[in-house]
């Protein structure tokens, strides 16, 4: 009688033992589907879109420099800094043009410490010579960049803005 | 006394069963309530790339757009003479974008304070509140590069200004 009462107290703890384990098991695989779902996150601070747009509006925007009736465009103030024209209004189109693209680029990309932008590199070539560099804050392994190019009368303007964030 | 064991053997398969019932009904209930959450959060990641793809082909829409009004054809241009007109009108497009908020805020040149355009401040001022749902909650708003045209009037000649903004839509969280 006490070796039947040893016998079943035995197989209840063996039963216990067992939901114990599919109770831990049940609990590991949730942690690890919890886990992987809560890693799915692809969002980034800086979207291509917005790079290549900023270039691309950067481009069009009018500057003080006066040329035929109109004030011309950063496209065409490259043209005039790299064939070394001045404006009607004998501003240096180099000059303004590095200034421009430097208060330009400020106001849009806030790069300090507290912000998620750590910093940016802006640079200008016509026919492959570096007319514009422009560099800021810290270079990182996460950027997002944009590169536009293109030619008029023989020269040809490459233009890259890179984000790091 | 064997019916008495065999009613104590069947108390207790029904105990057990009960215990893993409950069990993997409450593993149920939270794979339920977690793949609801998935599902509101999938609602929200997909509004957002409906508002990313209305972003990004807003200001070459007919209501935007530069279109042919100035020197030179322009891409990624919104005409501000166009926008105040439209923001006269707004009433018409209630709905019509599917966002709770379609802002203009010009970047460059820098005002120091912050100027709500109106027909009395227009052009200088910097922020345009073009669109707001009716009754619309707060969102989360997402933005992207423009050019901002208008016609600028010098010594009695008109000449072409472009500016730079943001444009920035607003969206309902699900």
């Amino acid at each position: 009688m006490r070796y039947k009462n040893t016998l079943k107290g035995t197989r209840g703890q063996q039963e216990m033992v067992g939901l114990a384990i599919i109770m831990v098991m049940v609990a590991v695989i949730l942690l690890v589907f919890l886990g992987f779902s809560l890693n799915n996150s692809d969002k980034d601070i800086v979207e291509n879109y917005e790079v290549s747009s900023f270039i691309q509006s950067l481009l069009q925007y009018n500057t003080q420099c006066h040329s035929d009736r109109q004030y011309l465009e950063v496209k065409d103030l490259i043209f005039s800094c790299s064939n070394q024209q001045n404006c009607e209004n004998s501003i240096d189109s180099c000059e303004l043009l590095n200034n421009t693209m430097s208060e330009i680029i400020d106001s849009s990309w806030n790069v300090n410490e507290d912000s998620p932008i750590q910093g940016y590199e802006f640079f200008i070539y016509s026919n492959g010579e570096a007319l514009i560099n422009l560099e800021k804050g810290n270079t990182t392994q996460n950027y997002k960049g944009s590169v536009q190019d293109y030619t008029t009368g023989g020269n040809t303007i490459e233009i890259m803005f890179k984000a790091f964030f | 006394m064997k019916n008495q064991r065999g009613q104590m053997k069947i108390q207790q398969m029904a105990f057990m069963l009960i215990t893993v019932f409950i069990f993997f009904a409450l593993i149920g209930l939270f794979i339920i309530s977690f793949k609801m959450t998935g599902l509101r959060e999938q609602a929200t990641n997909l509004q957002e790339k409906n508002t990313m793809l209305l972003l990004t082909k807003l200001a070459e829409s007919p209501e935007f757009s530069c279109g042919e009004s100035f020197r030179n054809t322009k891409t990624n241009c919104v005409d501000l003479d166009k926008i105040m007109a439209l923001k006269n009108n707004i009433n018409i497009y209630q709905n019509f974008w599917g966002v709770n908020t379609i802002e203009i805020r010009k970047i460059y040149p820098e005002i120091e304070e912050e100027i709500l355009c109106n027909a009395q401040s227009y052009p200088n001022c910097n922020i345009i509140e073009v669109y707001s749902k009716e009754g619309a909650e707060e969102g989360i708003g997402l933005s992207n590069f423009v050019s901002l045209c208008r016609k600028n009037e010098e010594n009695g000649i008109s000449y072409d200004k472009c500016e730079l903004g943001r444009i920035i839509v607003g969206y309902e969280i699900k």
